[in-house]
Formats: structure tokens, sequence, C-alpha cells
């Protein structure tokens, strides 16, 4: 869909077209992953929580990886082949996977009850206030992340195409491997507790720290790649843990038969936290450079820890759980 | 044999979403590093990114509704 552009486009119709074809790709990939993650909970039997968590855990941690080799492969289509090029391969790709869908049977993992339209806001209080917590630890990520930090990379730091996509490539499999460890790492931090609002408390204010380091680094004299790559590692590690209790609460937090309600809302807070770091890495990036972006990420990861302060600890616990983890994109 | 079925039906949508997620991130790495070397602003490139994300939120909210019906 992207292939008829061309470098002459002026930039009031190049900007819309490119929105609207990544737009095409994002529903895509959203409906398969709202249903994928409601398919799950079908699949295994109600009780055998850990069993779920297990599930979601290796869905979202391959996600992440795939992610990664997505990142990875679009630096080097870029390289090797172009920008029309890469985009008339994917769009082949895609058309293909396309076809999958149709070896689905109709009404796959239908929920029994009917649920109103205006039952669409949550009505739980849980659920609210981790929504707007989530709202603004993505945001947070995404202020640095969506545009500062390549552009950085790739303009001020001179990392070539396949630098900058392998390097973030690493970082997201990385991420994703942390996630899904970390129902591991929670349990022995935990002594074996199913995490508790504190533990979100702890890990949200415990980022805070991190962007606020990577920015003093960059202001001092220190060698900037080295302190890049370092503050992202310490980044994705503990952004991981955030978000693998987030998932995890978001489910104990849920009535059964309101699963996908609840999580379709739980991930709206997502995007709009996305959304919102989005425009404001461009933004901030634009007027403040990284180090801006840095500190407005402080910000944020402050704001979410301030919300989570109003969480109560989860009535619905299991004995010894595994985690659910999943980061919501 | 339920367990059988939906197991498959699982590995499917799984399937899809994989092949839906590669090419979504070479999709953002491809804009992105593209139209920052032909010499888009930052904040011109975030606005490329603006509308995608918009429909994050809208087929999260219809995905929510349209899962608790249809399943």
């Amino acid at each position: 869909m992207l292939t008829p552009l061309t470098q002459d486009w002026p930039l009031w119709f190049a900007v819309p077209y490119v929105m609207a074809a990544q737009a095409m790709s994002g529903v895509a990939k959203d409906l398969t992953k709202m249903s994928s993650k409601s398919a799950i909970r079908l699949v295994v039997p109600q009780e055998a929580e850990s069993r779920l968590f297990k599930w979601v855990a290796i869905l979202t941690g391959s996600k992440n990886a795939l992610k990664g080799v997505g990142f990875f492969v679009g630096s080097v289509l870029l390289t090797l082949a172009g920008f029309t090029a890469s985009l008339w391969i994917m769009a082949i790709a895609l058309i293909l996977i396309m076809f999958t869908g149709f070896l689905l049977p109709r009404g796959m993992g239908q929920i029994k009850k009917k649920i109103k339209f205006r039952q669409l806001f949550s009505k739980s209080k849980e659920i609210n206030i981790l929504s707007a917590a989530r709202f603004f630890l993505f945001g947070a990520r995404d202020v640095w992340f969506v545009v500062g930090l390549p552009v950085y990379l790739q303009s001020v730091l001179n990392w070539s195409f396949y630098e900058v996509g392998g390097f973030l490539a690493l970082w997201v499999i990385g991420y994703g491997g942390v996630q899904s460890a970390a129902p591991v790492l929670l349990k022995y931090l935990n002594r074996g507790r199913p995490p508790q609002a504190a533990t979100i408390q702890f890990w949200t204010f415990t980022l805070t720290i991190v962007p606020a380091v990577i920015a003093l680094g960059l202001m001092s004299d220190w060698n900037p790649n080295a302190v890049i790559i370092g503050g992202l590692l310490l980044f994705g590690l503990i952004f991981a843990m955030n978000s693998a209790v987030h998932s995890y609460l978001v489910l104990a937090y849920t009535d059964d038969e309101k699963v996908a309600l609840n999580v379709g809302f739980y991930y709206m807070a997502n995007s709009g936290g996305r959304l919102a770091g989005t425009v404001l890495s461009g933004l901030i990036y634009q007027i403040w450079g990284i180090v801006g972006c840095l500190w407005i990420s402080m910000v944020f990861v402050l704001c979410a820890g301030m919300i989570s302060l109003k969480l109560e600890d989860p009535k619905r616990q299991q004995p010894y759980p595994s985690l659910a983890v999943g980061d919501g994109e | 044999m339920a367990v059988s079925t939906s197991v498959r039906n699982y590995m499917i949508v799984t399937l899809a979403y994989w092949g839906f997620t590669i090419t979504d991130g070479a999709l953002r790495m491809l804009v992105l590093l593209y139209f920052n070397q032909i010499g888009y602003t930052p904040l011109q490139i975030a606005f490329l990114f603006l509308f995608y994300e918009i429909f994050g939120i809208v087929t999260n909210f219809l995905g929510g509704w349209i899962g608790s019906r249809l399943g």
C-alpha cells in the first residue's frame, strides 16, 4: 500500500498516506492479538491458572522476539532493497497471512453472556487505576523510545540502518526474555507470594530513577554510546518487570466472563499512553533532544507510580501463581 | 478432541499474529529510518505513527466489545 510513495510527493500528501497505511497494518495486528489473548483463556481449563500464565508468557515472549526480528528485517530490507521494494515484499507476506484466517471455524471462542455497550468502560475501580498507571508507564517508554532514540542513534551517533535496527531488535528480544523470566524472578523476590499492590509500586518507583540517570549520563561528558546502551539495558530490565506485574494484576482483578472486555479496556489505556508518548517523542526531541525526552519519561513514570499508590491488593489470589506477562503493544 | 481442535485454532491465530508482528515491526523500522534519512523532522515522523496509534485505541475499544459479543 505504501509502495507508490516516492520522495517527490509533497508532505501534505505523503504524511496522511503513510499514516493510513500503517493504521491498516495496526488494525490487523491488534485484532489478531485480541483474539489470541482471548482464545488462550478458553483453551486452557479455567482452574489451571498457572498453565494459563505459562501459555500467555510463551505467546508474549515469542511476540517480542518476533517483533525484534521484524525490526531487524525492516532495517536490513531498507539497506539491501530500498524503501519501495521492501514495501512490496511485505505486502506479499501480509496477503499470505490473511489466508490463514480462512482456516478458522466460525464463532470460535464464543462467550455466552452478551455485554452492553455502556459496559465498555470498566466498572472495576482497580482496572481503571491500573489502566491509568499503564497509560503513563507506556507513555514513559515511548516518549523517548519511538522517535527520539532511533533518530538520535541514526543522526547524532551516526549508526547505520542495520545497526539501529539490529540494536533495537536485540533490545526488544532481550526485553521479551526478561518478561518470560519475570514470573520466576518475582516469585523468588517475593518469596513465593503472588504480586500485590506494593509489588507494582516498588517496581514503578524503581524505574523512575533510570531515565534520570541516562539523562544525567548524556549531559555529562561520558561516552554517549556506552550511556545509551547501558541505560537501555537497565531500563528494559526494570520496565519488563513492571509490565509483567501489570499483566498479572489485570487478570487477577478481572471476572472470567469479561476477560476480553477488561483486557481490551486495559490495552486501550495502553495504546493511549503510546499515542501521547509517540507525539511527545517527536515534539520533545525536536525541541530539547534526547535528554528532554528522558526527563519527560521520568515524569511519566513518576505519575504511574503515584497512581499505583491507589491500588488495593487483588482479592482473587492463587497460592503460587506463575505470572502472566504481556506488554500490550 | 475438543482440546486438540482448540489448540489448533489457537496455533493458527497465534501464527497469523506472529506474521503480522514481524511485518509490523519491519514497517515501523522502514518508515522511521527512511523518513529520517530523507529529512523529515522528528515531529513529522511522530505524526506518521499517530494514526497508527489512534487506530490501536479504536481497535482495542471495539475489539473488547466485539470480542465479548462474538468471541
